[in-house]
């Protein structure tokens, strides 16, 4: 079949051929029985593939896309949480180097004899001291 | 959760169901589900066969279409729409397939006598687990390319030109990939008949 015959098949198929071209088409029918062929196996094909939809998703579809929908929307416009997340990237890496900053501090002002934790996380109570002493 | 306890939508129009979306009224895109459930899933398990996979590119299709509603500028009709979505959602697997996964052809035997004949016609048939696994496994030995026009075209009845819209192909590709298809699908159907 060549490309021409087989795009007269695909729009009779299709139902798209003017009347022109339907006749065209019944003639190459009755005189050509290997395209004759062709349009009854396109035909049955078409019958079998069409009967044969599936038949759909398990019951249930509907909520279970509402429920992906909705948990999607719930996070969205929970308005506290977007701003930590947004703004956690920005925040913290200088947390994090204030944080080293006052730890060297506390272990630096520690009184001799201190355990390490308390060096490291305790009060720097003298320079509290002299913090205050300097604002007042 | 439902923001908006809207009353019944069913008999809404698709334009108002959208445009209930867009102001925020989620039960109305319940409804475009209910709606059109069935076109998206003979989109999808059409095309990767029913299953997992085929549910999940379901979901994945609706939510893309719950998002891009919005942006629908209703160029074409919204079945239309959805189906590009759905078949565009499915492609996209079996591409993620195809990068993991060794594909599996079948021979096409060309001197097989004709069993589609044999198979009788829908209407005695409707209904028929049997032929629709058939037909689906056969679908499934086509390439992605020939297997979205025979879905669109075969199984949901779509028009040539709306095929075109869909697959954003021009009107002579798909009567090319359609002949090409039916000969491959005629040959796996065979195929398929020949091995039970």
């Amino acid at each position: 079949m060549n490309k021409k015959h087989r795009v007269l098949l695909e729009r009779y198929l299709d139902g798209s051929l003017t009347p022109t071209e339907l006749e065209t088409f019944k003639a190459l029918r009755s005189h050509d029985p290997t395209f004759d062929a062709s349009v009854v196996d396109a035909e049955a094909l078409g019958r079998v593939v069409e009967g044969s939809g599936p038949l759909g998703f398990q019951p249930g579809f509907e909520a279970r896309v509402m429920a992906q929908i909705n948990a999607r929307a719930a996070f969205v416009s929970d308005d506290a949480m977007m701003l930590l997340w947004r703004m956690f990237p920005r925040v913290a890496v200088p947390a994090s180097a204030l944080t080293v900053l006052i730890m060297l501090n506390n272990y630096l002002g520690a009184p001799a004899g201190a355990s390490i934790l308390d060096a490291l996380f305790g009060l720097p109570a003298r320079n509290i001291v002299a913090v205050l002493g300097a604002l007042t | 959760m439902r923001i908006v306890d809207s009353v019944s939508t069913e008999h809404k129009t698709d334009a108002e169901l959208i445009a209930a979306v867009t102001r925020g009224d989620r039960n109305a895109f319940a409804d475009i589900v209910r709606r059109y459930e069935a076109v998206v899933a003979s989109t999808v398990i059409g095309m990767l066969g029913a299953g997992d996979a085929a549910e999940e590119a379901g979901q994945v299709a609706m939510i893309k279409i719950y998002n891009g509603l919005d942006r629908f500028r209703a160029d074409s009709s919204f079945k239309t729409y959805v189906t590009r979505i759905a078949m565009n959602t499915a492609l996209d697997e079996l591409r993620r397939r195809k990068r993991f996964l060794s594909r599996f052809f079948t021979r096409a035997d060309s001197d097989a006598a004709d069993p589609i004949d044999d198979i009788p016609a829908s209407d005695n048939v409707a209904g028929n687990l049997e032929q629709r696994q058939l037909v689906l496994n056969a679908l499934n030995q086509l390439k992605p390319e020939f297997r979205s026009v025979a879905v669109l075209r075969l199984m949901q009845g779509y028009s040539t030109a709306e095929v075109a819209a869909i697959l954003n192909l021009s009107e002579g590709t798909v009567f090319s990939r359609l002949s090409r298809a039916r000969q491959h699908l005629k040959a796996a159907l065979e195929s398929e008949i020949y091995d039970e």
